[in-house]
């Protein structure tokens, strides 16, 4: 995919890894302005969050997402193009580097969670790097550059739809989720689908993503996010038989939750794209608040059916 | 290879039916050439995901094995059509030209040595209490993200079948990158 023409209607363009205004653009775009000190006050959320006010009518515009994973086909209808596509390569001397690549997927899975997302916050600037090899899986190296790329380059939301359970790339993992965190960027994180002891999910500075199976898709019931009061998994969303996009144009019926993150981290754009001064901290108590299975007390005591 | 028994043997295929079983086994062997991955393939497992590592693994896989891993998988996968579709027990009795519940008639059974095979895991399953389903998720398997009817279809599996699937699971797994996405293909083994 030429990746001049597809990132075309974003006011950034690539070069050699590096984000740029691109030529005749007068100002940086929102999520570029630098956001610290904080714009919140203690005063600007309201008496009552509901999901209208936390993400109603936002598009995910002016939100930048990042998937580290297998590559997005940016060719395919769901994804809609991608604004960077990057891989993890070693230059002469062995030094691991994110550099531009193809927007092309290796094996599908990246490709489904950048759909997810695009469906979620079809406005978002959606960014590729390519961490996993054909088979779904990849070096821990590989991860811990790709990630540290994104943080670097100061994304807004980071999905990782992966895990290792090896414990040596756990400290360089745990730092590079806090340098995240701190730098307000949202890092969602799928849990391992398996019970067993993985990273980064398990990290508090992530939002940790597991799946369940969707409502019905005849638009009987919204899909809808759901909180854990048993962590470390603290949301679920939907990732049982869903419908993804895929490798070649492509949809297939898949289970897992890595299908469930990029949902969260849609939602997170939304959030972060109408409230662009959110911290991590902020963004993840409005996932808990707007959970269908959280309800204001009011409500609880019937007093007040609207949560 | 592993699987052409000239070494003596172990506990495991020395089990009652195995001879029978290996026996044919090693008859198909001889008459053609064996592809565990193609084989893997045509039943619906998402080969195509694994690492080059991973397919090494596979394409080791026993003929026994590849037979119990596609075997489980339909059986796990008719349930889950059988929820989409229909009553499970109503398509099982169509397919096997009898009006019972009973599955004893169905294909795979009918292969030489399963009725020695079927015989020792029945009784392994009537000396001990066994929870296959327990068996799987210790063993890392996503049973948790099974559908009801799919879970059904697993409580039933013997220790013999969770055995091979752990064992194949186990390899397939060591075999893997450090780093893995979480995306769930089949029976989540291959």
């Amino acid at each position: 995919m030429d990746l001049a023409s597809s990132s075309s209607a974003s006011p950034v363009a690539v070069t050699a890894g590096r984000l740029r205004l691109k030529p005749g653009l007068q100002s940086a775009p929102r999520w570029a302005a630098p956001r610290w000190p904080p714009t919140v006050s203690a005063g600007s959320w309201p008496d009552q969050v509901s999901a209208d006010w936390a993400y109603g009518g936002a598009d995910g515009a002016g939100v930048r997402v990042c998937v580290l994973d297998t590559g997005v086909d940016g060719d395919h209808p769901i994804v809609g193009g991608v604004q960077a596509a990057m891989q993890v390569t070693a230059d002469a001397a062995g030094e691991l580097r994110v550099v531009p690549g193809e927007a092309t997927d290796l094996a599908g899975h990246g490709t489904a969670c950048a759909g997810v997302i695009r469906t979620v916050a079809p406005g978002c600037w959606l960014a590729s790097v390519q961490v996993l090899t054909k088979g779904t899986q990849g070096m821990g190296d590989v991860l811990l550059a790709g990630l540290r790329w994104a943080v670097d380059e100061g994304y807004d939301v980071i999905n990782l739809s992966l895990s290792t359970t090896k414990l040596a790339l756990r400290n360089e993992l745990a730092g590079l989720c806090d340098s995240a965190y701190f730098r307000h960027c949202v890092v969602c994180a799928s849990a391992h689908n398996a019970p067993v002891l993985s990273f980064p999910w398990r990290f508090a500075s992530v939002v940790s993503v597991a799946s369940i199976t969707p409502p019905r898709a005849d638009g009987a019931a919204p899909v809808q996010h759901y909180y854990n009061p048993k962590p470390p998994v603290e949301f679920f969303a939907p990732g049982v038989g869903v419908r993804v996009a895929w490798r070649n144009g492509t949809m297939i019926k898949a289970t897992g939750n890595s299908f469930a993150t990029p949902y969260i981290a849609g939602l997170c754009a939304l959030i972060m794209s109408k409230h662009p001064e959110l911290t991590p901290f902020e963004v993840k108590t409005l996932l808990y608040h707007t959970a269908a299975n959280v309800k204001r007390v009011a409500a609880v005591n019937g007093d007040d059916n609207d949560r | 290879m592993a699987w052409d028994n000239q070494s003596g043997g172990t506990a495991w295929n020395e089990q009652p039916g195995w001879q029978a079983w290996n026996w044919w086994n090693k008859a198909a062997w001889e008459q053609q050439p064996w592809d565990a991955v193609a084989e893997l393939a045509s039943a619906g497992n998402a080969v195509d995901q694994l690492s080059p590592e991973q397919l090494e693994v596979a394409r080791n896989l026993s003929p026994a094995e590849v037979a119990v891993l596609n075997s489980v998988k339909w059986r796990i996968d008719s349930a889950s059509q059988a929820a989409a579709e229909g009553d499970w027990s109503q398509q099982a009795a169509a397919q096997s030209g009898q009006s019972g519940q009973s599955s004893e008639s169905w294909g795979w059974r009918n292969a030489p040595g399963w009725a020695a095979w079927d015989k020792w895991n029945k009784a392994a399953w009537e000396q001990q209490s066994w929870d296959a389903v327990a068996a799987l998720r210790a063993a890392g398997a996503p049973v948790d993200q099974f559908t009801p009817e799919q879970l059904s279809a697993a409580r039933n599996l013997s220790p013999a079948e969770v055995a091979v699937l752990n064992s194949i699971k186990w390899r397939i797994d060591w075999a893997g990158g450090e780093v893995e996405g979480h995306s769930w293909n089949g029976l989540g083994i291959i």
